[in-house]
């Protein structure tokens, strides 16, 4: 400010005259605009953006690159909504440490003697955010809505369900068609108030709806502040029936790639970074401020074929464009032994991964194939070229059988997942190498949605996070989830039967039998690659903080968990805490800096000039 | 990003044209080369002796070789899958620019990037200088509605923010070297055209002008004999600073992930140190060597440039 | 020619330009962008409507008339402000996505732009008042090499040194988010706090260019016969330079303001992403990836219009100073 100021006397000194006159006024005017403007703005925005100032609070910042697109939970995709649904919602069941089933919204069950009902106690403590009690009436409203709705995301959760009733408050009464134990995976469902479902007429008015404002579940935390693309801030819940957080706030900031988180948990901007690239956690192993943590893995990294056919309703009733090689098996077998998952794991994911094979990775239900696919193109090759793709104008590229399309596949990769971008160009040359050319292209996550809605690919890379029951992922291979969560649209009869099977499995044994077939089957087909499975990465300020509890307790991760552990149980390690300005030295240092530049050079030039005029 | 040179109240540069000493030449042709060639020498000595232009030459040079080194000499290092170096590691004697978060040599990484930047900047302003020459002479030799027609799409050209079309262009014909040169031509040639035009417009009032018309010479041959020659020193300068913005357009382009992902240029470099982290990770030779070429290569440019700018146009010569 | 007729000959110039430009964008956008407008909407989670809501937007845009009727209705809602809805941004307008981001980066550029142009001029008269002297040279050679420089690489390099080694500034963003909890003076330093790394990249990257133009156009002034009289005259060095040649240098560097808009928009746009910072150039760059069409077509828009606006702006202005280009 200062220094227009001053700059407007230099000018007014140094030019005289009629033209200048106006040029001097102009100037002056577009100046104070200038500078009316900037203030305005700042202070304008200022009073937008900022609701009343608040007393002194312990706030928790979270840094992530992914951003939120939706909080509605009956239809997220994003791992930051799940991970912010799971604070301000509860599933009616909840997981220990070890990732066993344990009481939640419900504390106690048992099934019938003819296994076709569960009985389910419900307690009676829990509040719904708007003050409303929690009763298991809202509970079955919510099965039912699903099912009613025939909502795709949840469906296979409720699988042989003949009818949900809550005969009193605290009773909930499920019945099945058929034995199953499905009901205590249990289901990954977000328990909403009955009055406020029936407030919607349908699947597509409820859709509509972002999941902000007037989020009311039952869980420690609420929804308060969202700034699309920014932040989003939840406010703890005091009358938590689990015990109220020792937290006042929960941000979750939104970063634009990896660098600046790290970055900022460094400076004290952010308190906890999640899911940490694996050089930037190197860096910072050496930190005294900060534990980097590595967890067991929850998430797996797979390369998915286009596998769409007209055989598959989504498919045929949408369209599809694809290369006609990714439904050949050969094709497949191909690519993947033209992979090297060590190298990936070493050089991408600089050892904080193992390879992958099958699509579950929990140690409980995890199947390890008899014989797993390594790296060897000379096999790849000699596959390729048994299935008839020759390279018949000799220009390093495979075509079809009979001469025709040349092997050029389309493969994505995403933005927000660096690894997948340097992964990308790994399997590109490997590819290349045995005749296959890529067409590579890196795009957002929002993007790659509307291609994979539209079967509009031939491979992309993308990731799953696995929960400790493997019936989810598992539904997500079957037909009729092609269009829902199908990576892939693959179809078979054979493994459709069975996932109902090992939904109706008597035993455990039995359950475990028919679920390992069932990656087999999934490994043999190949319709996605599974690359790596990722140890999961997270690092906070542990001179701020203290508390985190680990799941699985041998090894596991610190937050966003199976339950609330950590969640419940972190506070502050001294009293100042607060954090949320960004680092570095304060504004009017450096200000007070320029401020003092200005007026140096200012006496410095006036000098100057008065000796010019005595001089000349 | 630089803004082309508007040459602010550029007047006809006065390509003077000296009788070569020595016996006569005997044919047209002989004569038109004889001041073609004294031309050059003079134009030569001028440039000698500005030492913005030689430095800028030397420069030039330099990279030039570096890239035509690059043409022949061995790819794979630019291979992710046979990079066998440590990763990230500062500038070695094993590795003089040190290594990338994959472990290639950002030396190898750099040459080869070169070439390509080269390239790009080279080609895209050959583009540049064909259209915008093109238009520029038309509009001012035909005049009337051509010229008025031909100036107002070169407003439209001007107007229009080159990173935003750039930016839309790329994003929906894709990501090539050969849509990433069209799309930096496509929105650089108004500056040119412009710059053309006021240049011909000059050139056009000359008497021998008159002359040669009042004898009867075809709009062809006046355009081809007369104003072209004269027009092409502008051309000339204007051609030199156009490289620098082109190859800086390619930085940028690439650095915003519109680049062609199999190309190293060394925006390209930059995007994938950018995306590495490298600042975070104090990986300043991996950010570091690509920038500081690009910085060369466009001063190198940019001073060649200027100094041929004030060969050409007398009023900034020093006195 | 007079002023009235001069001014109306640049508006009119300035409405055919915007003219072509609505055609180019409808044509870029809607007709060349890969996949019909119609199926962008309808399929693909994309925008998250409902089908019916889908319908709605589709009859409101006229997407399924023909090209013709389009492209009227296209005008049409471009000129009552109906610019389409983001896919990135779930359905919302292009307009209110828009108007969100515009603020930060308003700041951002009038701020640099200010910055670079008294301090370019200032040296720029000095350099060619006092042509091959100590500070000519030094500071040629300095702008030089910044003109030469792409101003995101001078970005990195500026974080690299001042946030990541010396950790005085804020890695990125635009406030922190601690906001709330701010009083309006904290809430100002914040802003300051995160501005300062991007407006001194922007503000070095282009003082070259007003440096530059102006000391060209002083020197181009300087050779002029009226300068030569002058002195002959006798009239002191100082009248010389403040009277004569500095006023008449000015009038290009005038034009060269409205004209370098549109690279100080590059800028802007890569300058934003290497801060983070939550601008409109960020907001380019993310449209970018996620191939939001629409909004590029309103960002698009956005920039040429205001290009057009700042252009016919510094022909009024030019004229208002300097009357001979009325009369010409």
């Amino acid at each position: 400010m200062l220094a227009f100021g001053l700059a407007e006397r230099l000018v007014k000194d140094r030019f005289e005259g009629g033209t200048m006159r106006r040029m001097l006024k102009l100037g002056a005017a577009l100046t104070t605009l200038a500078m009316a403007a900037m203030i305005a703005s700042s202070v304008g925005a200022g009073a937008q953006e900022s609701p009343a100032p608040a007393d002194e609070k312990v706030t928790f910042t979270v840094g992530m690159v992914n951003d939120a697109i939706t909080f509605n939970p009956m239809f997220m995709i994003e791992s930051p909504e799940y991970a912010t649904a799971d604070l301000v919602y509860e599933t009616f069941l909840s997981w220990d440490e070890e990732f066993n089933t344990s009481p939640g919204l419900a504390t106690d069950w048992v099934q019938s003697e003819d296994g076709l009902e569960w009985t389910f106690q419900i307690r009676d403590d829990a509040t719904w955010h708007d003050g409303e009690p929690l009763t298991a009436s809202d509970i079955a409203a919510t099965f039912n809505w699903i099912i009613d709705e025939g909502v795709g995301n949840f469906i296979d959760y409720l699988p042989f369900t003949d009818e949900i009733t809550a005969p009193d408050e605290t009773t909930l009464v499920w019945k099945t068609t058929t034995p199953t134990s499905a009901p205590i995976y249990p289901p990954y469902i977000y328990i909403l108030p009955e009055h406020v479902l029936s407030q919607y007429e349908d699947k597509a008015d409820f859709r509509a709806w972002k999941g902000f404002p007037d989020a009311v579940g039952t869980g420690p935390f609420e929804l308060v502040e969202w700034e699309r693309g920014d932040f989003w801030r939840l406010e703890a819940n005091p009358d938590y029936w689990g015990g109220a957080p020792h937290i006042d706030e929960f941000v979750f900031r939104v970063f634009q790639n990896q660098e600046t988180v790290v970055q900022a948990l460094k400076q004290g901007e952010i308190d906890f970074a999640d899911d940490v690239d694996a050089a930037l956690f190197d860096s910072l192993e050496s930190d005294p401020t900060i534990t980097a943590n590595e967890g067991a893995p929850v998430y797996f990294i797979q390369m998915s074929f286009n596998m769409c056919t007209n055989d598959v309703p989504y498919c045929k009733k949408t369209g599809f464009v694809r290369h006609p090689a990714t439904t050949d098996p050969q094709f497949r077998l191909a690519v993947e032994y033209a992979i090297d998952r060590d190298v990936i794991v070493d050089r991408v994911k600089l050892g904080h991964a193992t390879p992958g094979s099958t699509v579950i990775m929990q140690p409980k239900w995890h199947h390890d194939p008899p014989d797993v696919i390594t790296y060897d193109p000379e096999e790849a090759n000699r596959i390729l070229d048994e299935a008839g793709y020759a390279d018949t104008d000799n220009d390093g590229i495979r075509e079809m059988p009979g001469g025709g399309e040349p092997l050029e596949m389309r493969f994505i990769v995403r933005t927000e997942n660096p690894d997948s971008i340097t992964a990308g160009e790994f399997i590109t040359e490997w590819l290349s190498d045995v005749g296959i050319a890529t067409n590579t292209e890196a795009v957002n996550d929002s993007k790659l949605t509307d291609i994979w809605y539209a079967n509009d690919y031939d491979m992309y890379i993308w990731g799953w996070g696995v929960e400790p029951d493997p019936n989810f992922q598992l539904s997500t291979y079957t037909t009729s989830q092609c269009g829902i969560w199908s990576d892939t649209c693959y179809s078979n009869s054979e493994y459709d039967q069975l996932f109902q099977e090992q939904q109706r499995a008597a035993s455990l044994e039995d359950r475990q039998a028919l679920v390992d077939q069932m990656q087999q089957i999934l490994y043999d087909d190949r319709p996605e690659i599974v690359l790596w499975y990722e140890n999961y990465l997270q690092a906070y300020r542990s001179d701020r903080w203290t508390g985190f509890v680990e799941q699985p307790s041998e090894g596991g991760y610190i937050l966003f968990q199976y339950g609330y552990h950590s969640l419940l149980n972190i506070r502050p390690t001294s009293e100042s805490a607060t954090t949320g300005d960004s680092g570095g030295i304060p504004a009017f240092v450096w200000l007070g800096g320029v401020a003092l530049v200005v007026v140096i050079a200012v006496v410095v030039l006036a000098r100057r000039r008065r000796s010019e005029e005595e001089g000349a | 990003m630089q803004i082309p040179p508007l040459h602010v109240g550029a007047e006809a540069p006065v390509a003077h044209v000296e009788e070569a000493p020595g016996p006569p030449p005997s044919s047209p042709r002989g004569i038109r080369w004889m001041r073609r060639k004294s031309a050059l020498r003079r134009f030569w000595n001028a440039f000698r002796r500005d030492a913005m232009g030689l430095t800028g030459l030397f420069i030039l040079t330099f990279f030039v070789v570096v890239a035509i080194f690059a043409i022949f000499a061995d790819k794979t290092g630019t291979e992710i899958t046979s990079a066998t170096g440590p990763r990230l590691a500062a500038p070695s004697f094993d590795y003089p620019l040190g290594t990338d978060n994959q472990g290639r040599s950002v030396l190898t990484l750099t040459i080869q990037g070169a070439k390509v930047s080269l390239l790009v900047g080279l080609s895209a302003t050959a583009i540049t200088m064909l259209i915008g020459s093109a238009v520029g002479l038309v509009a001012g030799f035909r005049g009337g509605w051509v010229d008025q027609v031909l100036m107002r799409v070169t407003d439209w050209g001007l107007v229009i923010p080159w990173l935003v079309l750039a930016i839309s262009l790329a994003s929906i014909f894709g990501q090539s070297l050969a849509v990433i040169i069209l799309v930096i031509g496509l929105t650089t040639w108004p500056s040119t055209a412009r710059l053309v035009r006021a240049q011909t417009l000059s050139v056009k009032e000359r008497p021998y002008i008159e002359r040669a018309r009042a004898l009867g010479a075809s709009d062809w041959h006046l355009v081809t004999r007369h104003i072209l020659p004269n027009v092409m020193p502008v051309i000339m300068a204007n051609t030199v600073l156009i490289v620098a913005i082109a190859i800086l357009s390619e930085t940028a382009l690439s650095f915003l992930g519109l680049g062609d992902p199999f190309s190293i240029s060394w925006g390209q470099i930059l995007e994938q140190a950018s995306n590495g982290a490298a600042a975070t990770l104090g990986a300043w030779w991996w950010l570091g060597a690509p920038g500081v070429c690009i910085v060369l290569v466009v001063l190198a440019f940019t001073m060649i440039g200027f100094a041929l700018d004030e060969i050409v146009n007398p009023k900034i010569r020093q006195r | 020619m007079g002023t009235r007729q001069y001014v109306l000959k640049k508006i009119v110039q300035a409405f055919v330009t915007l003219v072509a430009i609505l055609v180019f964008n409808f044509f870029l956008f809607r007709v060349w962008s890969p996949g019909d407008p119609v199926s962008f909407l309808t399929r693909g989670q994309g925008a998250r409507l409902t089908p019916a809501e889908r319908q709605e937007l589709i009859q409101e845009y006229g997407l399924d008339k023909s090209t013709w009727g389009q492209f009227t209705e296209y005008v049409g809602d471009t000129f009552s402000g109906r610019l389409g809805v983001s896919s990135f941004y779930q359905g919302e307008p292009v307009r209110d996505v828009f108007l969100r981001f515009l603020r930060p980066t308003l700041l951002l550029v009038v701020t640099s732009t200010i910055f670079s142009m008294i301090i370019g001029v200032w040296m720029g008269i000095r350099s060619g008042w006092r042509r091959g002297s100590l500070f000519d040279r030094s500071s040629m050679v300095t702008s030089l090499v910044f003109y030469s420089m792409p101003e995101f690489w001078l970005g990195m390099m500026l974080l690299l040194l001042f946030s990541t080694t010396l950790q005085w500034f804020p890695v990125g963003g635009r406030i922190s988010t601690n906001v709330s909890e701010l009083s309006t003076l904290g809430y100002f330093l914040d802003v300051a706090n995160h501005l300062f790394l991007p407006v001194l990249t922007l503000t070095v990257a282009y003082v070259g260019e007003f440096y530059l133009a102006m000391r060209s156009s002083l020197l181009d002034v300087l050779g002029e016969d009226y300068i030569t009289t002058a002195r002959a005259k006798g009239v002191p060095e100082r009248f010389v330079l403040n009277r004569h040649a500095v006023r008449n240098a000015l009038l290009p560097t005038v034009t060269l303001v409205a004209l370098s808009f549109g690279y100080v928009l590059g800028g802007v746009i890569t300058v934003e992403v290497v801060f983070s910072y939550q601008g409109l150039g960020l907001l380019t760059y993310t449209a970018i990836l996620g191939k939001d069409y629409w909004l590029l077509q309103g960002l698009f828009l956005f920039f040429t219009v205001a290009m057009i606006v700042f252009n016919l702006i510094s022909d009024l202005v030019y004229a208002y100073l300097d009357p001979r280009v009325r009369e010409a």
